[in-house]
């Protein structure tokens, strides 16, 4: 360790040091790499705050927490980075029905509260029509501190995501699954898909999402030459003696390790439309996960950025009408393909009683061309921005059925009628 | 014609020049308030008193006369708008806020009434003035809310504010007139069938904003007109409900409204261009300068009785307001002090009110008309001013966000 990097011993110091390592007051931290059982399972997810009228993005998530802050619950709600923004993060689950049961619970007491002060709440990765130099920065030191080092980017980056915390037996093996798990990651982009419209225009692209986070410096994935927990500590002292990360929330990989919480996590995902397509997303990388970590010092074959980029690129680009190069052998197939095949390899030897719920939901998703389709449908029956906006904060409204929101789907060219 | 008027320029003989004129003004000492971190409304204010009757006395009340239709136009839309930003949905599920802002417009007008009474009013009178005292200006909110992009829960709640008071102001409106004008010398009719008059124009109002949002309605979807095309049909629909309410002499405020609240509620796909209609601060600017130029005499605030008596009805209307805020717990305090201080404007009946009905203030005594002309003053001067701070106080202008 040198000069510049904290060390500390115990885990309240550890926290600390984080802290401040986070909001910039203090040197950089790396906390060790915290126990964690395998295959436990925490869901983030970013949502808008919308204005009920013309549903832009509202500056309402300070009112929300202070009335959501109220209630007694296993979950937790946050700020973001600008206060249109909310974050939700589930308590440590361990099964789909966990996940679906307490999203479900998010979606209503977030709701209700957003309803409280006169705004809504909806899902989707961006917002199809604010204006980024309109928002404007939570007023936390953090937040001041990425919009003082990141300029326009600290408000470019109001988008939407949702992040899968997967835990891991060891650090070594977070290295490890974190790397076959970002070979995969392009396809959970490609499922997850739901911001085609970007600044008031059609971006072409099912997740135009996808594209913003690529700005900043530390984005992409971890370099694959990186095969253990000490190597990867070795990395991020090296970029901290360069004044480049100062914590572990500096990288903006799409797949990184998660020391404080002993897990990995997947940060690829747009926000889903409905929180129950949410816990299925979350349940696929989980089960992904410990097919993985059962298979014990296997590594991907090609670790390639080229290969990932373009997987990505495309995902972002087509939804899950794209192809996919699987790296492992060099094929390119069809994004719904390898999905399916997943799911039935998964399937069969999951111990998870309910992961054939989540599936249909993942099957739901596959369907008319994803997220990102059900909503340029309503644009290709005549609905403006507003609309689309709006439709999307009622597909968040609608409660979870039994087993998938199908009246949440709008139903296709009538959507706008 | 003599030589003084020989001398004028020309173009001060044209009412429309002199207006050009005076938003000219309005705009350019609006952006240098601005560029001082004042608000920029105060342009159209300051404006109004160099060029109004406190000033130069180049506008007044009777060159405003030949732009009524056009201002009634004017002050339609911003009607209009305060409708269309009514969410009634949210006012009647919210149950506690909703029932906080309906409650703070009756606790304004009884403020003021009780108030007014003590200041030696008739009851007639005090109820009258007490009736207009409910609604909040919507040319003060609206403008300032899009003159420094307000956004968040505070101004959500304003804006719900002014439309809801409206309603409640109209309702009281018909009765305490109807009381008014069957008390007054020359009241021919009893109160019912005054009553009946005032009512029977709400109710017409209302018939007339059905049936042309109904019209509206129909052509958009005969037309199938998608979103950006469907603005044009609403436009001409307004256009036909003022005319209509104009020929039958029906409340047109009432009408223009209710336009609003049903856009606003019955039909949720028209928000695509509920967002696009900008117009409105910018008629907030042509509205308050006239207001500023005809209706603010100097002198008159400074009748000292009188002016404290103002003063005190302007303070009470905040209180009352904020009181009612009281049982909410959706609000933090700050912001509960952010809707009393937003919501503290209010309206005239002479100038700003598009209603034939209410326009009437002959039946006045002197001593209510020199209180509501001080309040009307103080509106113009300083419920801007309160309204920014309002704004500012719940951290939801955008340069309040940068702070």
């Amino acid at each position: 360790m040198t000069e510049s990097i904290n060390v500390v011993d115990n885990a309240a110091d550890s926290a600390a040091a984080q802290a401040r390592a986070v909001s910039g007051a203090g040197p950089a931290f790396l906390p060790p790499f915290a126990q964690s059982r395998l295959g436990s399972m925490g869901i983030e997810l970013e949502l808008m705050v919308l204005d009920r009228l013309t549903h832009d993005l509202m500056p309402a998530a300070p009112d929300i927490l202070l009335l959501l802050d109220k209630l007694d619950k296993k979950w937790v709600a946050t700020p973001e980075i600008t206060t249109s923004m909310l974050e939700v993060a589930t308590s440590v689950l361990g099964s789909f029905r966990e996940a679906a049961g307490q999203l479900e619970e998010i979606r209503t007491s977030v709701q209700r509260a957003a309803f409280a002060v006169g705004a809504a709440i909806s899902g989707g990765g961006a917002h199809p029509f604010q204006k980024w130099n309109e928002q404007r920065i939570y007023p936390k030191d953090r937040y001041r501190e990425s919009a003082r080092k990141y300029g326009y980017l600290a408000k470019m980056f109001t988008v939407f995501g949702m992040h899968v915390h997967i835990g891991m037996a060891s650090a070594d093996e977070a290295v490890r699954v974190g790397a076959w798990l970002t070979q995969r990651a392009p396809l959970f982009i490609a499922l997850s898909a739901n911001s085609p419209c970007w600044q008031g225009e059609d971006s072409g692209f099912c997740s135009a999402r996808s594209n913003v986070v690529g700005a900043f410096p530390m984005s992409g994935i971890m370099p694959p030459d990186i095969r253990s927990w000490d190597e990867f500590s070795a990395h991020f002292e090296r970029l901290a003696r360069h004044g480049i990360v100062n914590s572990i929330k500096d990288f903006y990989w799409d797949v990184r390790p998660k020391p404080e919480y002993g897990t990995i996590e997947l940060r690829v995902l747009d926000t889903p439309l409905h929180p129950a397509h949410a816990a299925a997303l979350a349940c696929y990388a989980r089960e992904l996960c410990i097919a993985v970590a059962n298979e014990p010092g296997a590594w991907p074959r090609d670790g390639s950025r080229e290969v990932y980029t373009w997987n990505r690129f495309n995902a972002a680009k087509d939804g899950v009408r794209a192809s996919w190069i699987d790296p492992e052998t060099g094929v390119a197939r069809p994004v719904d393909e390898v999905v399916r095949a997943d799911l039935a390899r998964l399937s069969a030897r999951s111990l998870d009683p309910d992961f054939a719920q989540a599936c249909a939901l993942i099957e739901e998703l596959l369907r008319d061309g994803g997220q990102a389709r059900w909503l340029t449908a309503h644009m290709a029956a005549g609905a403006g921005m507003n609309d689309l906006a709006r439709a999307a904060a009622e597909m968040f409204d609608a409660a979870a059925a039994p087993s998938a929101p199908a009246s949440a789907k709008p139903a296709g060219g009538k959507a706008a009628q | 014609m003599n030589d003084d008027a020989l001398n004028l320029p020309l173009f001060l003989f044209s009412p429309l020049a002199v207006i050009g004129a005076g938003l000219l003004l309005s705009q350019v000492i609006g952006v240098l308030m601005q560029k001082r971190g004042l608000p920029k409304l105060y342009g159209a204010v300051a404006a109004g008193l160099i060029l109004g009757v406190s000033g130069f006395r180049v506008v007044d009340a009777a060159l405003l006369t030949y732009f009524q239709e056009l201002l009634n136009a004017a002050s339609a839309l911003v009607l209009f708008e305060a409708g269309r930003k009514t969410d009634l949905a949210w006012l009647w599920r919210s149950r506690a806020q909703g029932a906080s802002l309906l409650l703070g417009s009756v606790l304004r007008g009884a403020g003021a009434l009780a108030l007014l009474v003590a200041f030696g009013l008739s009851w007639a009178e005090a109820a009258f003035i007490a009736s207009i005292l409910v609604a909040v200006n919507p040319v003060v909110f609206t403008s300032m809310v899009a003159d420094h992009n307000a956004s968040g829960v505070a101004t959500y709640a304003g804006a719900n504010a002014v439309g809801l008071s409206h309603l409640v102001a109209l309702v009281a409106l018909s009765v305490s007139l109807a009381w008014l004008r069957s008390h007054g010398a020359a009241g021919e009719l009893s109160f019912f069938e005054q009553l009946a008059t005032q009512g029977g124009k709400l109710l017409l109002g209302a018939a007339i904003a059905l049936l042309c949002y109904s019209v509206y309605t129909v052509a958009a979807r005969v037309s199938s007109a998608q979103a950006g095309l469907r603005p044009g049909i609403l436009l001409a629909s307004l256009m036909m409900d003022l005319g209509l309410c104009s020929v039958t002499s029906s409340s047109a405020l009432l009408s223009l409204l209710l336009m609003g609240l049903l856009l606003r509620n019955a039909e949720k796909r028209d928000n695509v261009f509920q967002a696009q209609i900008r117009t409105v601060q910018d008629i907030g600017y042509a509205l308050l300068f006239m207001m500023s130029a005809a209706l603010v005499q100097v002198q008159q605030v400074f009748h000292w009785p009188v002016l404290l008596m103002a003063l005190l009805v302007f303070g009470a209307r905040i209180a009352a307001t904020r009181l009612a805020l009281v049982p909410s717990q959706a609000w933090s305090a700050r912001k509960k002090h952010a809707i009393a201080l937003s919501a503290c404007s209010l309206v005239g009946f002479s100038a700003l009110v598009v209603d034939s009905s209410i326009s009437n203030a002959a039946y006045l005594s002197e001593a209510a008309s020199r209180i509501t002309q001080a309040l009307l003053a103080l509106n113009v001067l300083v419920a801007p001013a309160i309204t920014w701070a309002g704004l500012r106080l719940a951290g939801e202008t955008h340069e309040g966000s940068q702070a």
